[in-house]
């Protein structure tokens, strides 16, 4: 546990250092045609030196660059981050405020980039920086680029600022130094880098494990949340599950019970209405057995009492007999046409024949008339309406007599 | 089954007081042809109806002047038979 604590602290002191800004070193020249006649001034954080050429240790500030009445044609700062090797991507940022001997601000054409090793040229920026803005009070750049084919790691960059104007002198330069990173490739560059990589990579891979491990405590919290989330999910879901499959069965209970009681009551209904419908039937059919004899008994029981008389009575008898053939000739009339027709009349004596068969239809004469004469808007013909008219007059005289009838037994 | 058995009863009453009486003749052989003859003229010109009557109007309307001329018989019987019936209370 103390070694834990230990390491913590130590990697907690070693990211705090890596934060500290690093100490970077600038020079500023400026490459005068009349370098004799020329005193620099430099002027950095308050203090002032006049050397031509001055390393400072500079972080982020602003840095004065005074001459005499010269005309430059350039200018040049020299800046130490540190090693640069092939491959270390560069990102300077820097402003620039040159003035004119008359105080105004000149403009600057580019600035070229070239890396020093001690004072040996050891390569150029393979980008010169094309300053394109001007109108601004004070001119801020960016360079980005990667650093390719130095003959040895170089410890200083050298930018030369070309102006734009070079027939005005220049008295005064503000270079105001911001910041200059480098993307290194991973490289191992000495025992010095090493220690810095090392420093650099401690806190990094701190923060990763931190990173790491707050990473696995949210990934667990997530986890647990997601866990208990899926777990009440399948309760829930389980619960929702089984209440319906509760409600299924009790749905399918109570349906199987209706449908149960329903049918036994209209199996109940059924009966009753059976029983009652067979005890009518059976009440009618016995007072029907009671009363009406049944159509065999009484055609057997017509027949045998016609026989009887007719048997026991002789020729008396013939006359109902005669009146009963005629009843039941006029009953099988239908099929009879409308024709008048006569048998042969014999002499009785001799045998001859006195009057001879004959017929004369009037079947042929009636439809001549249906067919001629018919009502005109009612398609009928005179034959129909008359039939119509006798059977009037024949169902009101039925009328007319039972009401008589019915009259003459009330009287009584 | 009351109406039957009154018939059977009458039919038996009646077979027995036939059986003591002789049977009479026949109509004479003769006389029936001859009415033959004239039921089959009457019969064979019923058609002649048909000009004036519709034969369904006949069939039915026979029938009920039949039962109307005879309604005050036809009630009495009717009458007789209910008030035989004890549990009617018409007796």
């Amino acid at each position: 546990m103390k070694n834990r604590i230990l390491k913590l602290i130590i990697c907690l002191s070693l990211a705090f250092c890596s934060l500290l800004p690093k100490n970077m070193i600038i020079d500023l020249k400026a490459d005068t045609p009349d370098a004799s006649n020329s005193v620099y001034l430099y002027t950095y954080n308050g203090s002032t030196y006049n050397q031509d050429k001055r390393s400072f240790p500079l972080t982020l500030g602003q840095v004065e660059y005074t001459t005499k009445s010269v005309i430059h044609n350039y200018i040049v700062m020299e800046i130490y981050p540190y090693e640069f090797y092939n491959g270390d991507y560069l990102k300077l940022n820097f402003a620039l405020d040159i003035l004119d001997d008359l105080g105004n601000r000149r403009a600057v054409h580019s600035a070229h980039f070239t890396i020093y090793n001690q004072n040996d040229y050891t390569g150029t920026l393979p980008y010169e920086l094309e300053i394109t803005e001007s109108g601004k009070n004070q001119y801020s750049y960016e360079y980005r680029g990667r650093v390719e084919n130095l003959d040895k790691p170089g410890n200083s960059i050298r930018i030369q600022i070309f102006l734009a104007d070079t027939t005005v002198s220049t008295t005064g330069v503000k270079f105001l130094y911001f910041n200059c990173d480098h993307d290194s490739d991973g490289k191992t560059h000495g025992l010095l880098d090493s220690i810095i990589t090392m420093i650099t990579y401690i806190p990094t891979g701190i923060a990763e494990g931190l990173s790491s491990f707050f990473g696995a405590v949210v990934s667990a919290v997530n986890g647990i949340g997601s866990a208990i989330t899926s777990a009440l999910s399948s309760v829930g879901s389980a619960i929702t599950s089984a209440l319906d499959t509760v409600k299924t069965t009790l749905s399918s209970v109570i349906n199987t019970m209706s449908t149960a009681i329903t049918n036994t009551l209209n199996s109940v209904s059924s009966a009753i209405t059976t029983a009652l419908t067979d005890l009518g039937d059976f009440l009618i059919s016995g007072i029907q057995s009671l009363f009406v004899p049944d159509d065999d008994f009484l055609g057997n029981f017509f027949t045998d009492f016609n026989e009887l008389f007719s048997t026991q009575f002789g020729f008396l008898w013939y006359p109902v007999e005669f009146c009963t053939s005629f009843l039941n000739e006029f009953k099988n009339k239908s099929s009879k046409s409308a024709s008048l027709k006569w048998a042969e009349i014999k002499d009785p004596v001799l045998g001859l024949p006195l009057i001879p068969e004959g017929e004369i239809n009037f079947t042929s004469i009636r439809k001549d008339l249906d067919d001629s004469v018919s009502i005109v808007g009612t398609g009928l013909s005179w034959n129909t309406i008359f039939y119509y008219f006798t059977d009037a007059i024949l169902y009101l005289g039925l009328i007319m007599l039972a009401s008589r009838k019915v009259k003459e037994m009330l009287d009584k | 089954m009351i109406v039957k058995g009154l018939l059977n009863v009458i039919t038996s009453i009646l077979e027995l007081f036939f059986s003591l009486l002789p049977d009479i003749p026949e109509m004479p052989s003769t006389i029936v042809s001859t009415m033959n003859i004239v039921r089959n003229t009457i019969t064979s010109n019923l058609g002649l109806l048909d000009l004036v009557i519709r034969p369904t109007t006949l069939t039915r309307v026979i029938p009920l002047l039949i039962v109307i001329l005879n309604l005050e018989r036809i009630w009495k019987v009717l009458m007789w038979l209910i008030r035989k019936i004890p549990m009617l209370g018409m007796s």
